[in-house]
């Protein structure tokens, strides 16, 4: 083209933010919906992985919460599942809590070792999230009247996992649709463009203009486009996957880490500019079959773009 | 540069032919002019040896490269050594003088002494004045010679100019002529299709006749003055 291939687009500013806009949000949403999915299930795996399986028992036991939380960790070190256990007296329950919330913000509270149940922490022989049984059996300690609570984390996290995983699914399933709904809606925009300079095309090509020479500036404003949307996504997903890390951490108090979603994160620049050379390529040589077919009769068509005085009107 | 063998071309509408059994030859720097009257074939002989249009029937070798066998890249790569000028040449409207003239060279990939080489055309059809003026505000005239002068832009091996220099006002026809004459003169091959010939400055040119798309042989293309440019075969 005599004209830069960015031109057409600097000639279109309103039409070209559309579809920037379009298209990064066609990235933005299964991104963030990726992002949400993929943040759950890291923390719902380190949180399986991190926690124990915690009985507290009953403060009402009295003189007797020691001898009945020795006989307990006796009891539950002998099942299969269970690698160790150990009592976590009161005075070590707040020295925790101390160690986690804070002195300061314990004090604040107004809690005292008295307040602090004496509790039986197991060590799983795997991961509890592969532990189905030691988690039901844990649950049902419940019903012993020396147990005033259990903490079997599992339960929340493994319906969290599975909700994290139907939420990637979902983002999977509307990111190809959406990625669909993109490609045909920049298809439309670079086809309009090349449709308007047709003319010129016709006459480049007259003139020797090779088919990659005519094909690429409308690749060249796929790229374009895809990248301005890809580096738009980027920072979008960018900034939620900082607030998703931080807030994560805080709610379930586990730094899952997660690198891999940084992936996703990235992901929209490197397939947005692929996804708009490929329907820019598409586009030309669309263009180009579609002015092939037809010629005078007693002779061949010479040119793919433009057409011959004598071919047959379109 | 060209040489042409039983060129045949059905008439698209009616019975008869708009090229019938069409050969003769021309060699690189010579000086053609097509003559004939209004529908004898001259435009379609025009769109062929602009290679915008291939024959089925027939040969066509143009610059040592014979179309039947030539593959899509060659023949673009061809189509960069040819100027080419239709009877309703296709110009961009909305652009100026000067980007319609950048455009053969744009489709060459020769952007980089771009400038300099249409500044030679504009000087020599004095098109200065013209320069920024987009098509739409020129006159017939002055719109036939932009198309004639981007076909002659970047001095090509073959130039061809369909209409000739005919309808032009005399001023622009002069200069047009001169100028085409000159290019003649540096090496290219000129030929011209129109109704009357107009000829070289030397006597190197050579008059082809098409009646009824056929190839009429004419008191100069028989004695051509410089034979050794010019062959018709009957």
């Amino acid at each position: 083209m005599i004209r830069p291939a960015s031109h057409a687009l600097r000639e279109r500013p309103y039409e070209t933010a559309a579809v920037v806009l379009l298209l990064s949000l066609a990235l933005v949403v299964p991104g963030v919906m990726l992002l949400l999915g993929a943040r759950a299930h890291a923390h719902a795996l380190g949180w399986l992985s991190a926690y124990e399986p915690v009985i507290y028992l009953s403060t009402e036991l009295g003189d007797k919460r020691d001898d009945t939380a020795q006989a307990l960790r006796s009891e539950v070190e002998a099942w299969s599942m269970v690698e160790s256990a150990r009592v976590r007296a009161p005075a070590q329950a707040l020295e925790e809590l101390r160690a986690k919330l804070g002195a300061e913000r314990v004090q604040q509270l107004g809690l005292s070792e008295a307040m602090m149940p004496t509790s039986v922490i197991l060590s799983p022989v795997v991961p509890l999230h592969g532990h189905i049984e030691l988690a039901a059996n844990v649950s049902g300690l419940e019903a012993r009247d020396e147990v005033s609570a259990v903490d079997v984390p599992s339960a929340d996290a493994l319906r969290l996992m599975e909700a994290a995983r139907s939420a990637i699914s979902v983002a999977l399933v509307i990111a190809i649709v959406m990625a669909l709904v993109a490609a045909i809606l920049l298809a439309a925009f670079l086809r309009r463009i090349r449709q308007l300079e047709s003319h010129e095309t016709e006459l480049l090509e007259m003139f020797g203009a090779s088919r990659g020479a005519l094909r690429r500036p409308t690749m060249l404003r796929g790229a374009f486009l895809g990248v301005l949307s890809g580096v738009l996504a980027t920072t979008t997903l960018l900034v939620t996957q900082l607030a998703l890390a931080r807030w994560a951490t805080t709610l379930t108090g586990v730094d899952a880490g997660a690198t891999w979603t940084w992936f996703i994160v990235i992901l929209p620049v490197v397939l947005s500019p692929a996804l708009g050379v490929l329907v820019g390529r598409l586009v030309a040589q669309g263009e180009g079959s579609r002015a092939r077919s037809k010629s005078l009769p007693g002779t061949r068509p010479a040119l793919v773009f433009g057409r011959s005085r004598f071919a047959p009107a379109r | 540069m060209i040489s042409c063998y039983h060129l045949n071309i059905p008439h698209p509408r009616r019975d008869g032919a708009l090229l019938d059994d069409v050969s003769f030859e021309l060699e690189q720097g010579s000086w053609a002019d097509i003559t004939g009257e209004s529908g004898c074939g001259k435009s379609v002989l025009f769109e062929l040896l602009s290679l915008r249009l291939l024959t089925r029937e027939g040969t066509l070798i143009v610059g040592g490269r014979n179309l039947d066998r030539l593959p899509r890249r060659k023949l673009e790569s061809l189509r960069r050594r040819i100027g080419a000028c239709a009877q309703k040449p296709s110009l961009l409207e909305d652009r100026t003088v000067l980007e319609n003239l950048l455009l053969p060279l744009v489709a060459r990939g020769e952007t980089r002494r771009a400038a300099q080489q249409v500044e030679v055309v504009i000087e020599a059809l004095e098109l200065g004045a013209l320069r920024n003026m987009p098509l739409e505000a020129l006159t017939e005239s002055e719109r036939r010679v932009v198309a004639i002068g981007r076909a002659c832009v970047g001095t090509p091996a073959m130039i061809l100019i369909d209409g000739g220099v005919e309808g032009l006002d005399p001023a622009w026809k002069k200069r047009a002529r001169s100028y085409l004459r000159k290019l003649h003169l540096e090496g290219s091959t000129v030929i011209l299709f129109s109704r009357e010939a107009v000829g070289p400055m030397t006597g190197r040119g050579v008059e082809l006749r098409l009646e009824d798309g056929r190839v009429e042989p004419t008191e100069r293309s028989l004695h051509a003055p410089a034979p050794e440019h010019i062959g018709v075969r009957r």
